[in-house]
């Protein structure tokens, strides 16, 4: 893994794990992999989703059965032979820089098929993985702060964040993408909280909610927030959340007329940090 | 799965509840008026010693140890006993207690309703009767002043002064309507199980809950609206409910939003999920102004005539039954208009996550599967934290979309575990996953389960599950599934493959007659 690292910044650069980017399931029931089309003594993972915008998409599909990784048969626990033991067959994608490729040995449609994976870093790695050395961004508006859905949000619930983290916010950066494969290339918008003014503080939601659309626009990012709450030239802004239909509205004039005694009020240097 | 404890300790607190205590009774209460005297209560206020059992969640086909509580329950009109559904929930065995002693007699139960948490019973024995006397039900529950709760504790009639806090519209214990809770600070301890609550001479109210001196009661006008329900011929009458979700609507720059000009009044309508009466007449979005000519303000409440101020919901659930129209003032789109209602009940059974306050879990057990409906009852397995103790995808499932049932989607249906065998290796690690297909069936409830077994495709029973799930199909040998599921019932002691509900699920109908 050192070794890995060395090699990695030889050129001055930390580009990172390349990532096959598959979730897979073990194939232990034989009934499984009759149903699959392997044949008898033939084993393998089933690959159950595959992550928008990362080195397998295109070449591998859901339902698909990973054979061989990089000339080395997979168990149908996914492990591979590694000298005098056995690792999970991901472990060899790791032990490549991004840039090169792997051989693979797919069922695919019922044929069997040797491709080569080239690898690149996961795409959305930046909102997935720990950020470092980065001020975070944020955006401040009537009050109102709103902050990308990265891991770095939900890190502020301390270190057991994934246990205490808002529920919400969790199901969102986790499971939702399962469901909804696109919103993992986007970027989304949580209204983090709400410093509280008479413009805002009457606000039924206000707290923790992924942003869906402003005044009718989809979000899908930090400026596309920005976009939407400053060049809106009607009277309230309406903002949606994810959800059980929720909703919050502004005035966009009292916001505004606000905006600025608001972050002196609490103190805030700087309305945005984009 | 750690917390699957927390029953055994909650069955130690609920005996710790039930024992008598001495220390607690009070013995003169001079603050209630002098013709109010505790002995004229010791012919009509009885006690129910019921051994109940419930289902184990986890082994949908068992029973846990059964276990006892002590109910009390007042005699109403000759022969009729009332108490909360929640005292003869899972009843195994009812035992009528009178002037403190169990008799041989088993009072039986003729009318149950979870919704709105009462039953109605009936003493057969005419010589235990002799002995009795019904108390009348006072015309409306005081909203100030001492009340008494009457029990039987050993042989002691135990009185209690009550002093009235207010009238709150809260939840009902069946899951599924808002109504007025009598709230109360006793002196009795450990109340809270159905006890009568009188004034002068009247029943006002019988007890649901206790938390430390606070009690809470049904008040009599709910008492009455049931009573008189129980005792009609045919299905049981409900209680009508809107089941919509709504907010306050407190944000002058929301309410202007919406057209409303001047002070915010009317509550904002968030939600109206199929099935309930508003269903096609309310949309979201709407503000709703008035009900039945009733005013609503921002925050819900309106002016009842007796009880004071009270969240709208409560209106409806006095006041008419399933069957009745009611009007209502909306604004929508910045504009007044009248819509009106044609009123039902909200069975829990409606929810996609259901209360499921009566009937057995309903099961399949399929080559070692262990498959159920996802409803409280299994979430309850987490224990009183399972919001934060259930697995993500179930509690998200709940918070996002309890009431979220369609017409393709009835109930959510979870392989919780695997029964380990031979047949089902592979599987064994699988939990509370949610099924979306079997053989290419779309399970919209566990009777699908069924049905989708039935066909298998292509030589293998074939369970697509939800993207959340860890992996995306189970496969199991369609030749071998009826003799390895025999097998694995005979080894794990189950003793039926399949228990379906005993009714079926209530007819949503989709939108409400007379809707635009």
């Amino acid at each position: 893994m050192i070794n890995r690292f060395l090699s990695d910044v030889t050129d001055g650069r930390y580009d990172g794990y390349p990532e096959l980017g598959v979730d897979t399931a073990e194939m232990e029931n034989p009934a499984l992999r009759t149903w699959a089309g392997m044949d008898d003594g033939e084993t393998g993972v089933r690959v159950n989703y595959v992550h928008a915008g990362s080195s397998a998409q295109g070449l591998i599909g859901k339902g698909d059965v990973i054979l061989a990784v990089d000339g080395r048969t997979v168990a149908n626990d996914g492990s591979v032979s590694d000298g005098d033991g056995r690792v999970p067959f991901g472990m060899l994608v790791d032990r490549r820089q991004t840039g090169e490729s792997i051989p693979l040995r797919i069922l695919q449609g019922g044929t069997r098929r040797d491709i080569d994976v080239p690898l690149k870093a996961y795409a959305p790695g930046d909102t997935r993985g720990n950020l470092y050395d980065q001020y975070p961004r944020y955006y401040i508006y009537g009050g109102l702060i709103f902050v990308p859905l990265d891991r770095e949000t939900l890190k502020t619930y301390g270190a057991a964040w994934l246990a205490r983290a808002d529920r919400n916010l969790i199901h969102e950066f986790f499971i939702r993408p399962l469901f909804e494969p696109g919103v993992q290339l986007q970027e989304r918008v949580v209204l983090l909280r709400r410093l509280d003014h008479p413009v805002n503080v009457d606000m039924a939601w206000f707290r923790n909610l992924v942003v869906e659309r402003i005044n009718g626009q989809e979000i899908r990012g930090m400026d596309d927030l920005v976009e939407s709450l400053e060049n809106h030239q009607g009277e309230f802004h309406l903002i949606e959340f994810s959800h059980l239909g929720r909703f919050s509205v502004l005035d966009r004039q009292k916001a505004e007329d606000a905006h600025q005694e608001i972050l002196e009020r609490y103190g805030i240097e700087e309305d945005r940090n984009l | 799965m750690n917390s699957k404890g927390m029953p055994v300790l909650w069955f130690v607190l609920l005996l710790a509840l039930v024992l008598p205590a001495a220390a607690d009774t009070v013995v003169a209460d001079t603050v209630v008026a002098d013709n109010d005297s505790v002995a004229q209560y010791e012919n009509s206020v009885v006690g129910l010693d019921v051994t109940y059992q419930e289902w184990d969640e986890d082994r949908p086909w068992a029973k846990m140890i059964p276990k006892h509580r002590t109910a009390a329950a007042v005699l109403v009109d000759g022969a009729h006993l009332l108490t909360t559904a929640q005292m003869v929930d899972q009843a195994t065995l009812i035992r009528l207690v009178t002037f403190g002693r169990t008799r041989p007699v088993e009072p039986r139960v003729v009318r149950v309703d979870p919704d709105i948490n009462l039953a109605l019973l009936v003493i057969e024995d005419q010589e235990i009767l002799k002995s009795l006397k019904s108390v009348p039900l006072a015309e409306s529950t005081p909203t100030a002043g001492v009340l008494r709760s009457v029990r039987w504790s050993g042989q002691q009639l135990e009185s209690a002064s009550s002093r009235v806090i207010g009238i709150m519209v809260e939840r009902s214990w069946g899951g599924r309507l808002d109504h007025a809770f009598l709230h109360m600070r006793t002196d009795m301890g450990s109340g809270g199980w159905g006890e009568p609550v009188f004034a002068n001479g009247s029943l006002v109210g019988l007890t649901v809950s206790q938390k430390e001196q606070r009690s809470r009661a049904i008040p009599v006008e709910l008492l009455r609206a049931f009573f008189d329900r129980a005792r009609e011929q045919g299905p049981l009458a409900g209680f009508p409910s809107l089941g919509l979700s709504w907010q306050v609507n407190e944000d002058r720059a929301l309410a202007e939003f919406l057209g409303q000009q001047g002070e915010p009044r009317g509550v904002l309508i968030r939600e109206v999920p199929w099935g309930t009466s508003a269903r096609g007449v309310l949309e979201p979005r709407d503000i709703l102004l008035e009900l039945a000519g009733n005013p609503i303000d921002s925050e819900g409440y309106y002016n009842h005539p007796h009880l004071g101020r009270l969240k709208f919901s409560h209106l409806l659930v006095e006041s008419y039954r399933p069957g009745d129209t009611v009007e209502a003032l909306v604004l929508r789109e910045g504009k007044e208009l009248t819509v009106s209602i044609s009123l039902r009940t909200y069975p829990a059974a409606l929810d996609l996550i259901p209360a499921r306050r009566d009937g057995p879990p309903p099961y399949v057990v399929a080559g070692g599967l262990v498959i159920r409906e996802l409803d409280l009852p299994y979430l309850g397995t987490w224990g009183a934290e399972w919001d934060d103790s259930a697995p993500i995808g179930l509690s998200t499932r709940y918070n996002l979309n309890r009431s979220g049932q369609t017409r393709e989607r009835r109930r959510y249906v979870l392989i919780t575990a695997t029964l380990p065998a031979e047949y089902n290796v592979g599987y064994q690690d699988l939990r509370d996953v949610v099924i979306e297909e079997v053989n290419g069936r779309p399970v919209s409830s566990i009777r699908d389960v069924v049905q989708g077994l039935a066909a298998p495709s292509g030589g293998f029973q074939v369970f697509r599950l939800a993207p959340d799930s860890g992996r995306e199909v189970v496969v199991l040998d369609a030749a071998t599934f009826d003799q390895a599921t025999k097998e694995i019932l005979e080894t794990y002691r189950v003793p039926e493959a399949v228990r379906l509900p005993e009714e079926p699920l209530p007819e949503g109908g989709g939108d409400c007659p007379g809707s635009q």
